[in-house]
């Protein structure tokens, strides 16, 4: 990594994954705080929300995006440039989350319990039919969960899901494949 | 994978009233703590990795000497012995000294009898 001062560094318009992580990397204080609220504009959003599916509800979702954020600072030094930044982040989120509901779960809650913690759920704003995708995707096994939501909510490639999951992309698409089957009839059985 | 306010897709999920400011400043003073302790421990961890590595180093040194050597320590016969011991790396003295060996070996066995 070349080396590059930045005590004075501004960014002019939205910067490269290099300069970002420099600046990130930076000894400087400000520039330091200043790249970070520059990823943070960019990805606490889309980060939380992402979690906020995958976890279910908000104490949990606010709990691994912020560790997620503070890892992300930490194992920066290991970021080494094979995939674009977010793409990495969202990796270090994914594995969170998925780490979060592994230790969390004592029973494997069903469908309707999931339904009824949503529609009771003070920060959830979604009519039946919304309610009820979200419940049917959190009776998901928990890595069949993340590539639902990746790929369906998300709108991520196969690659890119590869990544953060760790997994092959033919295993992916057998288990998206696999995730909407089990979906499927939670949300058809609203209708008979 | 390019991300902004607008394109977040966060309907149908709500949060409470300015959680992200919050959830920033926390993230913040986290990091700046974070900076400080990693840059204080950088040295201490680069010299204690080095040391782990020269003792590992020696460990398996000693192990591998000791572990040589006993391989004819511990035999307590002639049989074992002849094992364990390459004949080509055998000097005159050795061979002279595994006779004796034998010879007091057979002696023993004589007044045993």
């Amino acid at each position: 990594m070349h080396q590059k001062s930045y005590t004075t560094f501004k960014f002019n318009g939205y910067p490269t994954d290099r300069d970002l992580v420099l600046a990130l990397s930076s000894d400087d204080d400000t520039t330091r705080n200043h790249a970070f609220n520059v990823l943070l504009d960019t990805l606490q959003q889309p980060i939380y929300f992402h979690l906020r599916r995958l976890l279910g509800n908000h104490e949990d979702a606010a709990d691994a995006a912020q560790t997620t954020f503070i890892k992300v600072h930490t194992s920066l030094h290991t970021f080494a440039f094979k995939s674009k930044l977010s793409s990495w982040i969202f990796t270090i989120s994914t594995r969170q989350g998925l780490d979060l509901i592994r230790r969390r779960r004592v029973t494997e809650d069903d469908f309707e319990t999931h339904l009824a913690c949503l529609q009771s759920d003070l920060y959830f704003d979604g009519d039946e039919a919304t309610a009820r995708i979200h419940a049917a995707v959190l009776t998901l096994p928990d890595k069949q969960r993340a590539v639902f939501i990746l790929k369906y909510f998300e709108g991520l490639d196969y690659k890119s899901i590869s990544e953060a999951t760790s997994t092959s992309v033919g295993a992916l698409k057998a288990s998206y494949y696999h995730a909407k089957q089990k979906i499927k009839p939670l949300l058809l059985s609203n209708v008979i | 994978m390019s991300y902004s306010k607008e394109n977040s897709n966060q309907k149908p999920f709500k949060t409470p009233e300015g959680f992200f400011e919050k959830q920033r400043s926390e993230i913040l003073a986290a990091m700046s703590e974070n900076h400080s302790v990693t840059k204080q421990r950088i040295l201490p961890r680069k010299l204690s990795r080095a040391l782990a590595l020269a003792a590992s180093l020696t460990a398996i040194g000693i192990i591998a000497a000791v572990w040589t050597n006993n391989s004819t320590e511990k035999c307590i016969s002639f049989a074992c012995l002849l094992e364990y011991t390459d004949f080509n790396d055998l000097s005159h003295d050795d061979y002279e000294t595994l006779e004796l060996w034998e010879e007091e070996l057979i002696d023993d066995e004589s007044e045993l009898l």
